[in-house]
């Protein structure tokens, strides 16, 4: 038996014992104006959600007077695509939000347009492109994983002999969570902040008031009632227009995704 | 003259037996199958995924490519070669085993199972000081299950890396074992 028949008779025996789904109905949603249409949205979204705001804080920090932005963008397009959707269409929302959060960041950092431009958009291309073959990015992606060192390498170079230019990282840590709960508060109104034990501890050990967010800076707050990607143990502080406030812990584990966590006025 | 005879009709192929040909694809389908359950059980490295596939063509290659040098082997030698690869079996999957239950957690959320590291980011060290670097599950808790906050990059990459290789020892091992073993076990003569 030659060793090319023995690979073909075990990937025959791998495809038979864990046989693929069925090709879907998604054929129709496999084209470049589906792609413009759902990036259209984005960009509304983009230009409008707190919580894109909320992330761009995130990724920009200055620490000891260096700025830097981390080029991993934690918020989800296909976190705006809704349940019913199909992966097409939540590839290309993730897809279309990272090139707009990249393209908007760059271009907010006055990075040349020959830097980046290009290597931008082969990336949208070549990903909407495997999209429509049917193969869509997963959330570890080869592909975006060179392009983003790709970048992050050659803005890094120009920065390094040009002042008033933040450094690019790429640290990630958005929690390895993929979960969401819904916070409510009664009476509603209450403003509602989070943030990881771990760097509430960091906040303390580091002689920074960890109670407060302006010096403590990973606190995040549940926009609209809703908090995502989250995994673990957690400190939460509500506060409602009248100064009362609530202060706690909290634990989300298996189970917990999509329930509804309700914050009583003490 | 006298006529040429025609000429001889070269000999037929010779017919592998049935029984070894459905002892070789045996041995195919248990490289298929013990990396299969092995990743079904939870036991398949965190990174990269879908390592058991790759496992299972490159195992059921290694099978196929030793059937000839085997066969032309003296039966000492492959005596050798079983004892061999079964220490080496033995030792990689204990010490896999053994790196798996230290090194590998899962986040209990989505089930995913990913790499620890083995030196702590600053960042831990201030928190955690003297419990760095050997951090467990209520402390991952307390940092979201993510790795890279208390442990280098480095680190955890060396662990994913150290997991992959103890896992491939472990299977080549198990390649090299059952074809050495589906060589040595003698065919009974079929009827004729």
């Amino acid at each position: 038996m030659s060793p090319l028949r023995a690979v073909v008779m075990s990937a025959a025996l791998v495809a038979l014992l864990f046989p693929t789904a069925p090709a879907s109905a998604s054929a129709a949603v496999r084209s470049w104006p589906e792609y413009f249409a759902v990036k259209t949205v984005m960009q509304r979204v983009s230009a409008t959600d707190p919580r894109v705001e909320g992330q761009r804080g995130e990724q920009e920090r200055h620490a000891g007077g260096i700025a830097s932005y981390d080029m991993v963008n934690c918020l989800r397009g296909a976190d705006y695509a809704g349940t019913e959707r199909t992966p097409e269409i939540k590839a290309y929302a993730d897809i279309a939000l990272d090139v707009i959060t990249w393209r908007n960041a760059f271009r907010r950092f006055a990075f040349p347009a020959v830097l980046w431009q290009k290597s931008l958009t082969g990336y949208e291309q070549s990903q909407v492109d495997r999209t429509i073959a049917g193969n869509p990015p997963g959330p570890e992606d080869a592909v975006t994983d060179r392009f983003q060192h790709a970048v992050v390498a050659r803005l890094n170079a120009y920065g390094a002999s040009h002042s008033g230019f933040p450094r690019l990282v790429l640290h990630g840590g958005c929690g390895a969570g993929e979960g969401s709960v819904l916070i409510a508060t009664v009476p509603v109104g209450a403003q509602v902040l989070f943030i990881p034990t771990f760097f509430y501890q960091l906040c303390k050990v580091q002689r920074q008031n960890a109670d407060d967010p302006g010096s403590c800076p990973r606190w995040r707050e549940a926009i609209e009632g809703k908090l995502q990607s989250v995994a673990g143990d957690y400190l939460y502080r509500a506060r409602w227009p009248d100064g009362s406030t609530r202060r706690g812990t909290l634990r989300f584990d298996m189970g917990d995704d999509g329930k509804t966590i309700t914050l009583r006025k003490p | 003259m006298a006529a040429t005879p025609p000429p001889t009709p070269p000999p037929p192929p010779p017919i592998t037996p049935l029984a070894v040909r459905l002892r070789w694809y045996g041995a195919l389908g248990v490289m298929v199958v013990v990396p299969a359950a092995a990743s079904a059980a939870g036991l398949a490295p965190p990174w990269p995924p879908g390592t058991w596939i790759a496992t299972a063509m490159i195992g059921a290659a290694i099978v196929a490519l030793l059937r000839a040098p085997l066969q032309r082997l003296p039966r000492i030698g492959s005596t050798r070669i079983i004892t061999m690869a079964g220490a080496v079996l033995v030792l990689a999957a204990a010490g896999y085993l053994y790196a798996s239950s230290v090194y590998v957690y899962q986040v209990p959320s989505t089930n995913a199972r990913l790499a620890k590291g083995f030196v702590c980011t600053p960042e831990a060290l201030l928190v955690y000081k003297n419990r760095c670097p050997q951090l467990g599950l209520d402390e991952l808790r307390e940092a979201e299950f993510e790795a890279e906050r208390l442990w280098t990059p480095a680190s955890t990459a060396i662990v994913r890396v150290g997991l992959d290789a103890l896992w491939a020892a472990t299977f080549i091992a198990l390649a090299v074992l059952t074809a050495a073993v589906v060589i040595r076990t003698p065919v009974a003569k079929e009827a004729a």
